[in-house]
């Protein structure tokens, strides 16, 4: 359904020294700067696919889904979707597709929300019969009917963005673009669009593409994550596979009677003998050890502890995608790369 | 043709309805000020007849002045009509994204919007203040009247793909406010929205003759004036009709290249 085969884009930037003297300088000499936004990435996504395209600010994630809509043309590469080159065919790409930008909105500012869903039926020619159909079922699934006719102005984050994504879907289109569709919201609402987004996904095999820093909502509904870092996509596979990627982490926390100095460090050199990257730390008296086990086993570590001291309690848990992303977005998750 | 009507009407009724229910007040504020201009500008010209004791001044009499002052001033409100910055805007803040991801081709949507409020300010202002001070003058033939708003359209047509052009700068300049007004300005020079252009030195009407502005008002306030033979009538609404191919293709190649170019900041 949509493929990308070796697509960049670079942005220009003009760079200006500070100060008034850089000002100066800057209306005559500027510097030049090219930004590698996307970098070469490839992938193919299939109908009824929802992608869990996560990274950090900045990754590239936007920028890939302005390309797939045909907003911005790429610097190199092809995409095709639904058999369209998007840039090139913008206009009939864009009555298969619904967009959701978090951060914006497509609604009539200064009218009733059902306004803008009539404004939209006419844009995109729905008939009238399918339009209330589809009307209908979207102010259900998402609860809008209590707001329906106030004006967009009028309405909290959470409503906005419930009427957003119904207006994103009132044309049945067979792609949903959602470019961090959940940011700012309360966990009630984000419940909701959840909900919705998985519905019209097993309903009307509607294929997703979200850009989201919620890793509950990847855990809820993503069928594959692809990971983007600084431009470069770094993994494209399944949930459950990304922990081989991505070295296969554990945390073992120790509570220990009387945890003393020499004992953290005899249990960090311990541990460091068999992986290096492996991370003791402690708080109070809780000895917190993050470790590859393909290097390092459970039982090593708790043996050698447990000859040393008194071990209170202890908990042992699989590195998840939260980790994951917790460390990708502190920065350079590739050079744990096993 | 119909459904073209389907998808682009939209736009101009939501943005007539968003008008009325957003800025009632300015609606009456831009009417009180409209009035206030044409007296100021009546006044002048009523001085200016008076103190040199003119019949005619450059061909016109006292009433086609004032004829020529109340239609310029409508004119100039039905041409000049904010696509400039509803695209300046649009490309800044980077909402412009939000219509290209919707089936619409930019400058229909754009055009549908400004043609709308147009329409609408045309029906309720300028139709009346242009009723009245016809039948208070009593110049102008139902022919005229209809070459005239036939004319006045292709004006407004020119007005709009010049502004298109002068809003896509904002592809290439952070801020376009200073040269907006300036831009302003001049095309109210240079269209005859000011001074009919009859008193520009001869050197600079000839100038202005190969310009585009003078399409936007003075050819359609001319020819309601009947100054204006059938001949020139013909040659005046050919040229417009060449200004617009002209801006029409200048608007196009330039859009592509700038669509390419679009980087669009945020989200
Ligand atoms: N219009 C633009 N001009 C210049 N650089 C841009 C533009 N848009 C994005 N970038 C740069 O491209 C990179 C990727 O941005 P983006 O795709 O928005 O990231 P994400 O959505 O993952 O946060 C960033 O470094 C950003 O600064
Ligand atoms: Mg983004």
């Amino acid at each position: 359904m949509i493929q990308v085969k070796n697509v960049t884009k670079d942005f220009t930037i003009y760079k200006k020294d500070s100060g008034f003297k850089g000002a100066v300088k800057g209306l005559f000499v500027r510097k030049k700067e090219i930004i590698k936004a996307v970098n070469d990435i490839s992938f193919e996504i299939k109908k009824g696919e929802i992608i869990g395209y996560i990274g950090a600010n900045g990754a590239g994630k936007s920028t890939t889904i302005k390309m797939m809509t045909g907003v911005l043309t790429p610097s190199s590469g092809e995409i095709t979707v639904s058999g369209l080159i998007p840039h090139e065919n913008r206009i009939e790409n864009a009555k298969h597709i619904g967009v959701v930008f978090g951060q914006r909105t497509q609604l009539w500012w200064d009218l009733p929300l059902e306004e803008t869903f009539t404004i939209l039926k006419e844009i995109y020619n729905v008939p009238d019969d399918a339009y209330k159909e589809r009307l209908d079922y979207l102010v259900n699934l998402l609860d809008i009917q209590a707001f329906i006719k106030q004006p967009v102005r009028t309405l909290s984050l959470g409503q906005r963005m419930r009427a957003d994504l119904a207006a994103a879907m009132l044309h049945s289109p067979d792609i949903l673009y959602l470019d961090e569709p959940t940011i700012g919201l309360d966990v009630l609402v984000k419940e909701k669009i959840r909900f919705a987004i998985k519905d019209l996904n097993e309903k009307y095999k509607v294929t997703v593409i979200l850009t989201t820093h919620d890793m509950s909502d990847i855990q809820e509904l993503a069928t594959r994550i692809m990971i983007i870092e600084k431009g470069v996509i770094i993994y494209d596979g399944s949930k459950e596979d990304i922990n081989k990627r991505f070295g296969n982490n554990r945390m073992l926390e120790l509570k220990i009677e009387n945890l003393s100095e020499t004992l953290l460090q005899e249990v960090s050199v311990m541990c460091h003998k068999k992986d290096k990257k492996s991370i003791v730390i402690h708080e109070d008296v809780v000895l917190r050890i993050t470790f590859n086990q393909d290097r390092l086993a459970v039982a090593d570590i708790l043996g050698f502890v447990m000859s040393q001291c008194k071990v209170l309690d202890f908990k042992l848990r699989d590195q998840d995608i939260e980790d994951i992303a917790k460390r990708l977005y502190a920065g350079g998750i590739h050079e744990e790369v096993v | 043709m119909k459904k073209w009507f389907k998808t682009y009407l939209p736009f101009s009724r939501a943005t007539v309805q968003a008008h009325i229910l957003a800025y009632p007040f300015e609606t009456f504020m831009y009417f009180f000020g409209m009035t206030i201009g044409i007296f100021v500008v009546y006044y002048i010209w009523k001085i200016i007849y008076a103190t040199g004791g003119y019949n005619l001044l450059e061909g016109f009499t006292f009433h086609e002045m004032i004829v020529y002052v109340v239609l310029s001033f409508a004119a100039m409100q039905v041409t000049d009509n904010g696509t400039v910055w509803i695209i300046a805007d649009e490309i800044k803040s980077g909402n412009i994204i939000m219509n290209l991801i919707k089936p619409i081709n930019y400058h229909m949507r754009v055009f549908a919007e400004v043609g709308g409020i147009t329409g609408f300010l045309t029906m309720v202002m300028i139709f009346p203040v242009l009723i009245i001070t016809i039948l208070m003058v009593k110049i102008g033939t139902p022919i005229t009247m209809m070459f005239f708003i036939f004319s006045l359209i292709l004006g407004v047509v020119i007005s709009f793909l010049f502004d298109f052009i002068f809003g896509m700068l904002a592809f290439y300049v952070k801020n376009l406010w200073g040269i907006g007004f300036g831009k302003y300005a001049l095309v109210r020079l240079l269209s005859g929205a000011l001074i009919p252009l009859v008193f520009f030195p001869k050197p600079i009407q000839g100038v202005l003759n190969v310009l585009p502005f003078k399409g936007i008002i003075y050819t359609p306030v001319m020819i309601f004036l009947g100054k204006y033979n059938s001949e020139e009538i013909l040659i005046n609404l050919l040229t417009q009709m060449m200004w617009i191919a002209v801006l029409g293709l200048m608007n196009y190649l330039f859009w592509k290249k700038a669509i390419t170019k679009l980087t669009i900041q945020g989200g």
